[in-house]
């Protein structure tokens, strides 16, 4: 599910059977990584789109949490989690993000964390792309299924 | 004779009525054909898209992904498709949706270990058999789309997903 008035109405109707959320960390910066985070961002958002599209029923896709590096920036995402998880509705926290930086931080972020560094994809064309992204995002569906199956056992 | 049949009111009646009338057809018809252009248009709002070539299809479902052009508002945008094609024993060529018709999920091809050959959805556990019809008791109430298809120079065309009937 994505963040749309669509998705909402289906989401406060079925809501029990939504209990996984997706977040992308994007980083934005106008300054010396400004191409890079443009990239990473651009990248995380076809691999979180990927994802939503297969798991729509189950698994809602957070708008991005977009920030600007610096010493702030765990807080706020910890604040942001925080709200996500008192709110009730989700068991599954999943973020996602091709920004080395969060990488450091993993075992404090309540949430899984999916580091996948971006790859040159402007330069492949459509057909090639679509394939890459489908393989990359095959681990990560296994991963997911895991953590499912885990509360199952539990 | 004949000539003179007609008065000068007259002739100037029939030319002003002539031209008013040709004026106000020009300003109204735009108006019709605009207000009814909704209607119009309805049936053809999306193309068939070659999809894959005739001998990659074969007995077993598989997973074919395709881009079509989608309309949200002025956004216009390329979205992935997917859809499971294979050939029915009969010849036929099947393509059925993918998405679960109970949240929407994305169907796999025969990943559950304890129901082999069957559309699983991991999300819910939803299931379906060959032909996309929904197994009773488990999530979803109806069967899966199916494609309207097209062959064509050997081409597979897909087209709309339609909905059927549920089982």
């Amino acid at each position: 599910m994505k963040w749309k008035t669509k998705d909402a109405d289906v989401f406060l109707k079925s809501g029990e059977y939504v209990d996984s959320i997706l977040i992308p960390l994007t980083p934005v910066s106008f300054s010396h990584e400004f191409k890079s985070s443009v990239t990473m961002s651009e990248y995380t958002e076809l691999l979180t789109s990927e994802i939503e599209r297969q798991l729509h029923g189950r698994l809602f896709l957070s708008p991005n949490f977009t920030y600007v590096k610096d010493e702030s920036s765990l807080d706020l995402l910890t604040s942001f989690i925080e709200h996500v998880k008192n709110s009730g509705h989700f068991k599954h926290i999943f973020l996602m993000t091709s920004d080395v930086y969060w990488k450091e931080f993993e075992q404090q972020l309540s949430g899984q964390l999916f580091w996948v560094p971006a790859l040159p994809l402007e330069t492949m064309d459509e057909k090639y792309k679509l394939e890459v992204i489908k393989e990359q995002v095959k681990p990560l569906f296994q991963l997911i299924f895991n953590d499912w199956q885990r509360s199952i056992n539990s | 004779m004949s000539k003179e049949d007609i008065s000068r009111r007259q002739f100037l009646n029939y030319t002003l009525t002539g031209v008013g009338g040709f004026m106000a057809a020009g300003m109204l018809m735009p108006m019709v054909r605009f207000a009814l252009d909704p209607i119009l248009k309805e049936g053809t709002d999306q193309e068939l898209v070659a999809v894959t070539s005739m001998e990659e299809i074969a007995n077993e479902p598989k997973r074919f992904d395709f881009k079509i052009k989608q309309k949200d508002g002025w956004y216009e945008s390329d979205v992935t498709q997917s859809a499971w094609v294979y050939k029915a024993k009969n010849g036929d060529i099947i393509a059925l949706s993918p998405i679960c018709k109970h949240l929407g999920c994305t169907v796999d091809w025969n990943t559950d270990p304890s129901h082999p050959n069957q559309f699983f959805c991991p999300c819910h556990l939803g299931r379906y058999t060959k032909d996309g019809t929904n197994v009773k008791g488990t999530a979803p109430l109806a069967p899966l789309d199916v494609y309207d298809s097209q062959v064509k120079d050997g081409k597979l065309y897909l087209g709309k997903a339609k909905p059927r009937k549920g089982a």
